[in-house]
């Protein structure tokens, strides 16, 4: 029988790989199909999300404005079965960091879209009123949300199932915080999962977009289903017998469990929510807002009080609690520099910094200029902590001649090629089961690739988003909006660090990119990024 | 003659639907569930999920109501089949089956429903739950056995 199918999946490989370009203006959908070249040099997921958003994003786009793209892309694996190893990608200028990011969307909703019919959507504009967009047999549909506002995400989603009478959906919604831009309003699934903590919320609700529903039974041929099903059960049984990390610091969770509750209800990121409340208190409690700005905080925080009003009051955004929603950075501005001293997590507030020399193959420094979208951490800072300890380990692989430390490789690979969970099952020693994921590749969709080739890919991907964040930057020539979170010896320090940067980067005084950065990432079809 | 039945715990079932896309694969090269052999259902939106699949009747109603007796009994396995090659996909078996357990292929224009993947059934292979099992009949009722006689005892699951 397996036999027969793989001789019918062969038969059936021609479908597509289809591309929805959303323009919220007009109301409109384009679909236009992935070239089967793009999925050799970006493979999928976040890697053509980086690409199309390279094509799309006009300069400084700001939140609040339609020029602002959101692509949204299901990862490589999703809809063959991977459950955990399967994810979809959000990719959008991120409100709270102010770069362009990722973030992982975990469980089904990648699966969903290419049962939809879709792979990839790029979405533009800004609708009149709130709306959902139903992905359906290959087609989108702009349905009415305005009687979904103010709903939290269950609620909405609950509401949706209902009104298009359908069980078997995959949908992302967003709560109250991200209606009304809260910087760390996340978006959530319909199973639960929440992402985005750096303010996917705020992009679809700057665009009104309440939701994305999937639904639909599109078919995904499988080219080896044999090969593909003894290899998934053996990734999954090692899974089992390893055991899953404990990812979740039970006795905060359970000292938090209000917070937890309410933050996913009004879809705004737990743990800045917690550093926000805690911020807020000791701000009360040393008096510091009346000091610099002879304003008194409308708060009433403390470890005994209920925090639900404050909560709500930053989901709303609006009055004296709105610059609480706009993250700590942003809200210092207004509360004034000294109240950073009273944030609670400064190495959260930091991880922008880098006292190093700046060296592009360290994966480390580039958080300078890749702001993780909020991707679903829980997974990995367990099995990254692990790693850390190997992380002086050189791997096998080179990229522009230079050997990859063995940490960079392991998040090139985890943050690019869209894996889910399947870091979980790496070998804290260090060993990376690239060639697991090669053959996933291979038995699923039917693409081969050396384990090199893979490398590049992930490379590609973070060069790409590098690209968008350094043009970005590099054309605040004057006041680069991140120098201002620095000052005296830090700025001078992080200026000679951009300076430093700039050259190697591969962009010139006029912040615009050299040919060759583009020919060796092997897309010199951009050339030249003005936009 | 492998004794065999597949056996549905609902309790236990999570409604992750993976055995839903892992028959699909392996008996359609398509992870494509509206093909797949076994379906999993929400009660009445109430997280509780039952995963519905051909039980294999011994008096079978799609073996009675196919016109051209090409659906028979499969002794080895002790499970209904299909013979395509006779079939002409009037899908009076469809309509017939009281579970719903029986499909149309639309694009292969061919019924179906669950072979038991000839004695190794993939969807009792990747439920982690233990929702289903394949197990001999005479010992459906060890694990509420168990159930109970921990109750009684006051001894936790392991």
């Amino acid at each position: 029988m397996i036999r027969h199918a793989e001789k019918e999946s062969g038969r059936l490989m021609g479908f597509s790989w289809k591309i929805g370009y959303v323009d919220l203006n007009k109301s409109t959908a384009d679909i236009e199909t992935v070239p089967s070249e793009w999925r050799r040099r970006f493979l999928g997921g976040r890697g053509v999300n980086a690409y199309l958003s390279l094509k799309n994003l006009r300069k400084d786009p700001v939140l609040s404005k339609p020029e602002n793209v959101i692509a949204l892309g299901a990862g490589v694996l999703s809809g063959f079965g991977a459950g955990p190893l399967e994810c979809a990608g959000f990719s959008t200028r991120f409100p709270l960091t102010d770069r362009y990011g990722f973030a992982a969307i975990p469980g089904g909703f990648g699966t969903g879209m290419r049962w939809a019919g879709f792979d990839h959507l790029i979405i533009s504009g800004k609708a009149k009123h709130p709306v959902y967009l139903l992905l359906k047999d290959s087609g989108v549909q702009f349905l009415d949300a305005r009687h979904l506002k103010g709903k939290s995400v269950s609620e909405s989603i609950e509401m949706i199932r209902d009104e298009i009478k359908r069980s078997d959906f995959h949908a992302v919604a967003i709560g109250p915080a991200g209606e009304n831009r809260v910087y760390f309003a996340d978006a959530a699934t319909e199973e639960g999962w929440r992402f985005g903590k750096t303010g996917a919320g705020a992009a679809l609700g700057s665009k009104n977009i309440k939701a994305v529903v999937c639904c639909g039974i599109w078919d995904i041929p499988v080219k080896h289903p044999g090969k593909l099903l003894n290899l998934l059960k053996d990734i999954f049984d090692a899974m089992v017998a390893s055991g899953v990390p404990d990812l979740i610091d039970k006795k905060r969770i359970g000292r938090d469990l209000r917070v937890y509750s309410i933050t996913r209800a009004l879809g705004m990121d737990f743990q800045t929510s917690l550093d926000a409340l805690t911020w807020a208190a000791q701000l009360a409690k040393f008096d510091v807002l009346s000091k610099q700005t002879n304003m008194r905080p409308d708060i009433s925080v403390s470890e005994k009080n209920d925090p639900t009003p404050f909560l709500m009051r930053i989901a709303a955004g609006k009055g004296s609690a709105a610059p609480w929603g706009w993250g700590p950075l942003k809200a210092a501005e207004k509360f004034g520099h000294e109240s950073l001293k009273y944030f609670p997590s400064p190495e959260a507030l930091l991880r922008i910094y880098a006292e190093e020399p700046f060296d592009p193959m360290d994966s480390r420094r580039w958080t300078l200029f890749f702001p993780d979208g909020g991707a679903c951490k829980e997974g990995t800072s367990e099995t990254r902590g692990k790693y850390n300890s190997e992380k002086q380990k050189r791997s096998p692989f080179q990229i522009h001649g230079r050997t990859l430390p063995a940490e960079t490789v392991e998040n090139l690979i985890a943050n690019c090629l869209g894996i889910g969970t399947l870091r979980l099952s790496w070998d804290p020693a260090g060993e990376i089961h690239l060639k697991t994921f090669r053959n996933l590749v291979q038995f699923s969709v039917g693409l081969e690739f050396s384990e090199t080739e893979l490398v590049e890919i992930a490379f590609r991907t973070y060069a790409m988003e590098h690209l968008l964040n350094v043009r970005e930057a590099a054309r605040e020539s004057v006041t680069p909006s991140i120098f201002k979170y620095f000052e005296g010896d830090d700025l001078k320090r992080f200026k000679a660090l951009i300076k430093k940067m700039g050259p190697k980067s591969g962009w010139d005084k006029r912040s615009l990119f050299k040919k060759h950065v583009f020919k060796e990432l092997q897309i010199e079809d951009l050339w030249p990024l003005k936009r | 003659m492998v004794e065999k039945i597949l056996q549905i715990d609902p309790q236990k079932c999570t409604g992750c639907r993976q055995c839903e896309i892992v028959c699909a694969i392996r008996c359609n090269a398509s992870g494509n569930p509206s093909v797949s052999r076994i379906r999993v259902f929400e009660w009445m939106k109430s997280s509780f999920f039952v995963p519905v699949v051909c039980p294999q009747c011994e008096e079978a109603p799609c073996l009675a109501a196919c016109p051209r007796e090409v659906i028979y009994r499969d002794k080895l396995f002790n499970r209904i089949m299909v013979d395509y090659g006779r079939c002409v996909s009037c899908r009076m078996c469809v309509a017939a089956c009281p579970f719903g357990a029986m499909g149309f292929d639309m694009p292969r224009q061919m019924v179906f429903k669950c072979d038991l993947c000839d004695g190794d059934p993939q969807c009792v292979k990747f439920c982690y739950p233990g929702a289903l099992s394949y197990t001999r009949p005479e010992t459906l009722q060890y694990e509420h056995i168990r159930h109970a006689a921990r109750n009684q005892a006051g001894v936790k699951a392991s």
